[in-house]
């Protein structure tokens, strides 16, 4: 039950804050997270609780909370009341608040979800619902081009990884018969011996990696920053770019311990890890320099997972909540530069500890934190990475220190060139110290990042518990502050020096870093999904629906001969089969004649009258078979649509040049007759072959037997309509329906007349085209003036 | 545009004509040819043949009603009777039947297909009327 409410608490706040009225007192919703942050720390891990769901396919609502689930509960719970605090500060206007407590509260509960799932497809929801939620908390000043921009690449980008991911727990579950996450964790030896596997693995990583900004798919996360800074300190910080570490870690038992799988993580992760951490430098925006040194903790997190060993493991659990911590707050110290001084340029602010002292505290120890200078718990954290890469070869060694050296001269940097220096004159505002609930956040986390550390014995079973979900085995670990003078150690201090010193000399590195090219992948991105996707789309369009009902009917026609004949010929059927000519007699046939007669005058008539009239002659002549043949009901309804269809075409022959055009090339003549008559041939033999071959017994005698009885009627075709079928002439009167609105809807869309509804530019142009093209006005949006005649 | 009063006396004299019949139609559709379907065309072709005689805005105008709400009527009414069937027989579209004997007049059968076919009946003829009355709208305007 708690762990339902842990996610239904927060949906149901999220309605709630925007239905109440909205003020001052709105801020209290800041209780919700706080609560659930209790909860969670309250209770011990709690087995899987399952609500039965959609049975058919496997999915319950089933959630359970293990060691790892309970750790990033907490730390989603808790980063969230600290943001949703300070975000009172941040948003003046309470209606904004609002909103923005909303979404967030939303997304925690989808990511609470995420991360207590204990089914693979119910994960998979929750994981989908992070992905809208965050598109929601992007594109939150949706006025804003950019804000727009971001949203959605980052929706595409981790949408597609989403794809992927749903693709790869549908292979995983055909392969295990379940998606049930105990069933699954304890069946890896199955998995991995399939053949399914590696395209299972290949499929899963691809959405961990979006999601968690792994290289080359790591370019929405600094797009993302057009969020908040609230959201982003929440979503692309702390939490949600966090799911793919945690997807990884929770399938580790079925996925990992293969060099497939550990091999890809490592080496996509170790070498994120290094980009991003350099890539970092180049930044101005301070918001995307935290970014980038998130991208290249998230890339150590990712190798952390890939080596797999109890220490590598540790070290990415101890990871996830240091970095939570300090780049948390970080972010808000960013939010509130942004608030004093209009601007989030590095190069243009400084001098800002003058001023904002509170904050420039609360921001010391959150960078100190990131920088790994001890005794902060980033220290802690750099110190248990060391240990775990150690054991293994040491060129790995080489690059994170690498990564850490550069990490470090991008935290010296933020607080150095934020806060240190002089206060320059021409910033957008005059810098101010910004309001206690602002200072308060970041503070919070830094006092936290700061006791952590000598606490340390309180995190040694909660950090075990998540170890051991990971690697399914007992795994006591303890986490120690100062371990003696090591290895780790020396290594730790070496990479501080590196850093201090490179910071130093800051300014050549920078504006070298910033002439290299970058290897970006956003411009791959922007060629393929910024333009040759929405270039293709509109040229399909443009193409396949040009307005021009002839070409729409080819088309149509054209894929039903396609589809058919592949049908036909693949299909090993006996295409003909005896042909029974024992019920034809003289009538029949005169009919059938007549048929053919009628078909032909409708093709040569000369005018489009005399061509309507043919065709209703051959409606009628179908009608007169059908009642020969025993089908009132049938021949009295087609004869009524004759009569109906008839009008119809003569009301919108109206519009049209009583004679057919001539202008239809030879060429495309010939092309139509070749389609027509392929359509006939192709209709017929389906009918042959679909009389001589009888795969299941006939359905009609059990009509037959069943109408009086059980329907209560002696017509079995009206039997059948109202009653046995009646579900699909529900949906056909839908779609009956659905048409007559469509076709009123589009006449209304005039073109050539004074515009009844806002379509004025269908208006303007519809000016220019000839008087005798009836057709819809896209076309004459798109091409006003192709191809005249209408054949 | 001039219209022949030979054929809108004719129209006029037809519409009852018609309507009674496409009523004669849906009720006796379940035991012998006829139902819903058919029985709102022949009562949409009543319309049709006013519209033809007498052009869509003087028919609108006249009819007072308008039909692309009527066959959303048509669709209300057809779902009202699946549920019925969903609600006493649990299962959408089960049918119930209700057949009281009349002194002096029969047997009267009610049943739930029958108010469907009613639904389908409405649908048909308001769907039907919609479409050929909006042509119709277009093509006196081509011609003033």
């Amino acid at each position: 039950m708690l762990l339902l409410l842990l996610v239904i608490i927060p949906t149901a706040a999220a309605f709630l804050v925007v239905l109440l009225p909205r003020n001052t007192l709105s801020r209290w919703v800041i209780a919700v997270p706080a609560v659930l942050f209790l909860l969670v720390l309250n209770s011990g891990e709690i087995p899987p609780q399952v609500v039965s769901w959609v049975p058919s396919l496997g999915v319950d609502l089933s959630l359970m909370m293990d060691g790892l689930g309970s750790w990033f509960a907490l730390i989603i719970t808790g980063v969230g009341t600290l943001v949703l605090l300070y975000a009172a500060g941040y948003f003046e206007d309470p209606a904004k608040y609002v909103r923005f407590a909303s979404y967030t509260l939303l997304f925690m509960a989808a990511m609470l979800g995420v991360v207590l799932s204990a089914n693979l497809l119910l994960l998979f929801v929750f994981w989908e619902l992070t992905s809208v939620t965050s598109y929601l908390l992007i594109g939150f000043y949706h006025e804003r081009e950019a804000a727009r921009e971001g949203a959605r690449r980052a929706l595409i980008v981790t949408g597609g990884g989403g794809l992927a991911l749903l693709a790869g727990v549908l292979l995983i579950g055909s392969v295990v018969g379940s998606f049930d996450l105990e069933t699954i964790l304890a069946s890896g030896e199955q998995i991995k011996s399939s053949a399914l596997y590696a395209p299972a693995v290949i499929l899963i990583l691809l959405g961990a990696f979006a999601k968690s900004a792994q290289y080359p798919l790591h370019f929405w996360l600094p797009g993302a920053m057009e969020a908040p800074t609230p959201a982003s300190a929440y979503l692309h910080s702390a939490t949600m770019v966090k799911a793919g570490i945690f997807l990884m870690a929770r399938l580790y038992p079925a996925l990992g311990d293969t060099p497939l799988f550990n091999g890809i993580v490592t080496a996509v992760g170790l070498f994120t890890a290094v980009y991003a951490s350099i890539y970092a430098l180049r930044q101005r925006d301070l918001k995307a320099i935290l970014a980038y040194s998130t991208v290249s903790w998230l890339g150590t997190l990712t190798f952390l997972i890939g080596l797999g060993t109890k220490e590598s493991i540790k070290a990415a659990v101890v990871g996830v909540l240091a970095h939570a911590l300090y780049k948390g707050a970080l972010f808000l110290t960013a939010g509130s530069i942004d608030h004093a001084t209009g601007t989030r340029d590095i190069d243009r602010i400084g001098g800002l500890g003058r001023v904002m002292r509170f904050t420039l505290i609360g921001a010391v120890i959150a960078g100190i934190s990131m920088a790994g200078i001890p005794p902060l718990f980033g220290f802690v954290a750099k110190e248990t990475l060391l240990i775990g890469v150690l054991e293994f070869h040491p060129i790995i060694t080489a690059l994170v220190i690498v990564s850490a050296v550069f990490t470090t001269v991008a935290a010296l940097r933020i607080l150095w060139d934020s806060f240190a220096g002089k206060t320059p004159e021409d910033l957008p505002h005059k810098p101010h110290e910004v309001n206690p609930i602002m200072w308060g956040a970041p503070l919070i986390m830094g006092i936290v990042t700061l006791i952590l550390p000598f606490t340390l014995p309180a995190l040694d079973h909660p950090v075990s518990a998540a170890i051991e979900s990971v690697r399914r085995a007992p795994s006591e670990i303890h986490l120690h502050l100062f371990e003696g003078i090591n290895t780790p150690f020396i290594l730790s201090m070496i990479a501080i020096a590196a850093g201090i010193a490179l910071f130093a000399l800051r300014r050549p590195v920078i504006d070298l870093l910033r002439r290299v090219p970058g290897l970006n992948t956003n411009a791959v991105y922007e060629t393929l999904i910024g333009r040759m996707l929405p270039n293709g789309a509109q040229m399909l369009t443009n193409n396949v629906q040009n307005g021009k009902l002839r070409n729409y009917i080819s088309i149509i026609a054209a894929s039903f001969v396609g589809l058919m004949l592949t049908l036909l010929i693949v299909i090993d059927n006996e295409i003909l089969g005896p042909i029974d000519f024992a019920g034809a007699d003289v009538e029949t046939a005169l009919i059938c004649v007549l048929l053919i007669v009628a078909a032909l005058s409708t093709v040569i008539a000369p005018t489009r009258l005399a061509a309507i009239a043919a065709l209703g002659i051959e409606g009628a002549l179908v009608s007169l078979l059908f009642a020969l043949f025993g089908a009132p009901d049938l021949a009295f309804t087609q004869l009524m649509i004759e009569v109906v269809s008839l009008v119809l075409f003569v009301l919108a022959f109206h519009f049209l040049p009583d004679t057919f055009s001539t202008r239809a090339t030879r060429i495309r003549q010939l092309r139509d007759l070749t389609l027509a008559s392929l359509v006939g041939v192709v209709m017929a033999t389906l009918v042959l072959t679909a009389n001589s071959n009888r795969l299941f017994p006939s359905i009609s005698p059990w009509y037959v037997e069943n109408s009086v009885p059980v329907g209560q009627g002696a017509n079995i075709v009206n039997v059948i309509v109202v009653d046995f079928r009646g579900m699909d002439t529900q949906g056909e009167i839908l779609v009956l329906v659905i048409a007559a609105m469509g076709v009123v809807g589009l006449l209304r869309l005039r073109p050539g007349d004074q515009p009844r509804g806002q379509y004025l530019e269908v208006d303007t142009v519809a000016n220019q085209v000839d008087d005798n093209e009836p057709s819809l006005p896209v076309e004459q949006l798109e091409n006003p003036r192709e191809e005249g005649s209408t054949t | 545009m001039t219209r022949s009063p030979f054929f809108k006396f004719l129209a006029r004299a037809m519409m009852p004509i018609l309507i009674l019949f496409s009523i004669f139609f849906l009720l006796r559709g379940h035991n012998q040819p006829g139902g819903g379907f058919v029985g709102g065309l022949v009562g949409a072709s009543s319309i049709v043949l006013m519209t033809l005689a007498y052009g869509a805005e003087e028919v609108a105008r006249q009819m007072r009603f308008d039909f692309r709400r009527v066959m959303l009527w048509g669709v209300i009414v057809a779902v009202i009777a699946g549920m019925l069937g969903l609600i006493f027989q649990s299962s959408f579209l089960g049918s119930i039947w209700f057949k009281p004997y009349l002194d002096g007049i029969g047997r009267l059968e009610l049943g739930t297909p029958a108010l469907f076919d009613a639904g389908v009946y409405i649908v048909v003829f308001g769907a039907t009327v919609a479409i050929v009355m909006a042509m119709a709208e277009e093509s006196d305007r081509e011609v003033e």
